[in-house]
């Protein structure tokens, strides 16, 4: 095999994928690296065909695993931590990171092709204007580069092919798209998103827009993907390919142009820059098996390892030119380091729908979207907060962890329950330039590499954040119409576990200016004209929406602009 | 159902554990009890009397009424599967122990092995050992040991097939409201 391509894309996962994707049909050929092992689609390992009695332990993860001190993290998160789909998690002991004792810090992962675009939530919301101005309006993080009306016409190019379902709602920071028919609301959610949208001037619940096929086009068919069979087994892997994944989607549209080549099993260590050409020649890989190291070179080089993987390859890749990790000569390499937070919500009963059921199990729930953008003196913080939950109706269950046995236990289980509703928080972190990953001066992992330290914590503005979240999940539910409304918060003494939403980003934050930020509007490295970086690293702040589908944009947009250049002989 | 009262599985072909005072729990009298096993079945982590009394328990527990039991859905069987395959070595002696703590409890109140007492009176004692494991004794190690026991017997019988008869697999669609003989077809058209 050559180890010489036009472009090098690391990592595979939703910002990989587009990269391949769009750098495969503009010609280029292309290697994709995967640190972890091969997966096809639809994959031996997917369990989505698997009844509740057919799982391995019935979804029970082996406790051998807590003997082991093994997946913790994991197992803390709590509803992630299944039988079924364990394995397309990492598990820290066998790769781990630090960071101080006393802030822990949760970092998901997923190490197989595809990576955490099989587990992901699926939530795909456009940014809107507001989230693009907030760092310059209140003078927190860098200035993002870009406006809204940059990444536009790429959120529609990638909406299209994803395949989004949602409704056109027609709100000013969440700007509608190529989207495909919404999932319905339950009776529930229908009565009380009405009675919160007659109630309230500025805050909209609203059906979730998600990477789920409600219905299909060409795009989607000709891939093989089908339409969404409402099992909301999405994390185990889908055989239809009814919700969005580099498995599912970009691979096989790079796959077709010929024009791919996957090695997985590939550790990136470290980039190599020549400081002669002023450009990043090859990319240096252990094999995850035998150790063995590889150089692969290219013309253009996408960095979508993710957030925290990406900027830890650039603090890696320390050269004379560069000491400090590669594209770092602002020093900012490592920084900003930010992800969404919960620790606050509300939960009730709908009263008077006892006659009414639901089918099937949606692959989705409910958005408020953020109404407090703008600080207030009665506000008191800076940026805001979204919700997103929803309704269902169980019957009785007994998991055994109450006093009772025998027939009168019984006759508790099996009736149907009323409606309930719950809701809970995504708040905005601010850009905080001490919210850092940095290489540890010590450990390393078994492949020789520095482990990354990660030392992150919320602030006053997001503990307020926090607190209001709470009274105002109590408002909503109330509003919209729930009786027997209950809220839960974290207290403001316990720390809140950064990365516990999945959304790390940051690290390598866009900027105009190069003294200040690693990546130009692009994408592209300042100091390294043929680096891009589109995973959740380049973000300059954090917003309240899911930041995948802005990956996707980012991703599309810096590839069409690189392909540009490298035609134009730039690179 | 024999005479006295065990589950439809559970037949003790002589009768007496107990003799002069000493349960024969420990000294897993092989072929004395027939566990009511199908072919091909059998217990690899607990011992016969243990499995007896782990199969009754179950059945207390999850009696059959007009729905299924925990006999119905093998739940002391997979029990058994999960000590071997599944369980902590910690976890596996908490289920060993409160397994054998009932006939403990018979032999120290009754002076009689568990499997020995009438059906009425093992209730009695499973219901006493339930409240007190959240009452009165719930942070005794005993008590952690059987909410592990029950809360794995009610999680194996609720995630069976049996006892899952609305479940379906692959619904096809979301509907979201549904009058109830509308949900009972949606139901009835996809469950196989």
């Amino acid at each position: 095999m050559s180890t010489d391509f036009d472009a090098i894309v690391v990592g595979s996962g939703i910002s990989g994928g587009w990269a391949a994707k769009e750098l495969c049909e503009k010609g280029l050929k292309t290697l994709v690296l995967e640190r972890g092992r091969h997966l096809d689609h639809p994959s031996q390992e997917y369990t989505d065909f698997q009844a509740p009695w057919d799982l391995e332990h019935r979804g029970m993860v082996p406790e051998i695993y807590d003997e082991q001190g093994r997946y913790r993290m994991l197992k803390r998160k709590g509803w992630t931590y299944r039988n079924e789909f364990l394995h397309f998690f990492v598990d820290e002991k066998d790769h781990p990171y630090s960071y101080p004792e006393d802030r822990p810090f949760m970092w998901t992962r997923g190490y197989q092709l595809g990576g955490r675009s099989l587990t992901w939530a699926r939530q795909s919301y456009r940014w809107g204007p507001k989230d693009f101005e907030a760092n310059a309006k209140d003078g927190h993080g860098i200035d993002w580069p870009i406006r809204y009306d940059d990444l536009a016409p790429w959120y529609d190019h990638v909406e299209a092919f994803a395949g989004i379902s949602g409704a056109a709602d027609g709100l000013e920071n969440l700007p509608d798209g190529e989207l495909l028919k919404p999932f319905e609301m339950s009776c529930a959610e229908d009565f009380v998103a009405g009675n919160i949208n007659q109630s309230f001037q500025d805050r909209r619940m609203i059906i979730g827009r998600c990477a789920n096929l409600s219905e299909t086009t060409d795009v989607h068919t000709d891939l093989g993907r089908g339409v969404c069979q409402a099992r909301n087994y999405c994390m185990r892997g889908c055989s239809y390919g009814a919700y969005f994944s580099s498995l599912s989607a970009t691979l096989p549209a790079a796959e077709r142009t010929g024009n791919m080549t996957i090695v997985a099993d590939s550790i990136v260590s470290e980039i190599v820059f020549d400081s002669a050409t002023n450009r990043a020649t090859h990319v240096k890989v252990i094999d995850a098996t035998t150790l063995e190291e590889r150089l692969y070179s290219a013309r253009l080089i996408f960095l979508n390892a993710s957030a925290i993987g990406s900027t830890h390859i650039l603090l890696n890749s320390r050269s004379d030119a560069m000491p400090n990790g590669l594209a770092n000569n602002s020093g900012q390499l490592g920084n900003y380091i930010m992800d969404h937070f919960g620790h606050a919500g509300a939960s009730g009963t709908v009263p008077g729908f006892e006659d009414r059921f639901e089918f099937g199990r949606r692959p989705t729930g409910i958005y408020v979207p953020n109404y407090r953008h703008d600080r207030t003196e009665e506000q008191g913080f800076y940026r805001g907060f979204g919700f997103q939950g929803g309704s269902n109706r169980q019957r009785k269950r007994h998991d055994g962890q109450r006093p009772g046995i025998g027939v009168e236990a019984k006759a508790e289980i099996g009736d149907w329950m009323p409606w309930t509703f719950g809701i809970g928080m995504f708040g905005e972190m601010l850009p905080y330039i001490d919210n850092t990953a940095r290489l540890h001066p010590t450990k390393t992992d078994k492949w020789g590499v520095p482990l990354i330290h990660l030392d992150c914590h919320i602030r006053e503005n997001e503990r307020k954040m926090i607190r209001q979240a709470e009274r105002d999940a109590v408002e909503l539910l109330t509003a919209g119409g729930c009786i027997d409304v209950g809220s839960v918060r974290t207290p403001d003494d316990e720390h809140v576990l950064v990365g516990g939403k999945t959304h790390e980003m940051g690290g390598a934050c866009m900027g105009r200016d190069p003294a200040s930020s690693v990546l130009n509007e692009w994408n592209q490295a300042h100091d390294v004209a043929n680096l891009f970086v589109t995973d959740g690293a380049c973000m300059s702040s954090c917003g309240t929406a899911n930041p995948s589908l802005t990956y996707m944009a980012l991703t599309a947009r810096a590839a069409h602009h690189a392909v540009e250049l490298l035609q134009e002989g730039q690179l | 159902m024999s005479e006295r009262g065990q589950t439809r599985r559970l037949f003790l072909k002589t009768g007496a554990l107990t003799i002069a005072g000493l349960s024969l729990i420990g000294c897993d009298p092989s072929g004395q009890i027939d566990l009511g096993l199908a072919p091909g079945q059998s217990f690899g982590f607990f011992a016969r009397a243990e499995a007896a009394i782990l199969l009754d328990i179950a059945d207390l527990m999850i009696p059959k009424t007009e729905t299924v039991g925990a006999a119905d859905t093998d739940t002391a069987l997979y029990l058994d599967q999960l000590m071997q395959n599944w369980a902590s070595e910690e976890s596996q002696r908490a289920i060993l122990a409160a397994v054998q703590r009932f006939d403990e409890l018979a032999m120290a109140q009754t002076n009689t092995a568990y499997l020995d007492l009438e059906k009425a009176e093992r209730l009695a004692l499973v219901t006493e050992v339930d409240a007190n494991s959240f009452d009165s004794e719930k942070d005794t190690e005993r008590a952690v040991a059987y909410r592990l026991l029950k809360r794995l017997v009610f999680h194996i019988h609720y995630s069976s097939e049996a006892a899952n008869p609305d479940f379906v697999l692959i619904p096809g669609q979301y509907r979201g409201d549904l009058a109830e003989q509308e949900y009972r077809a949606l139901v009835d058209e996809t469950r196989f």
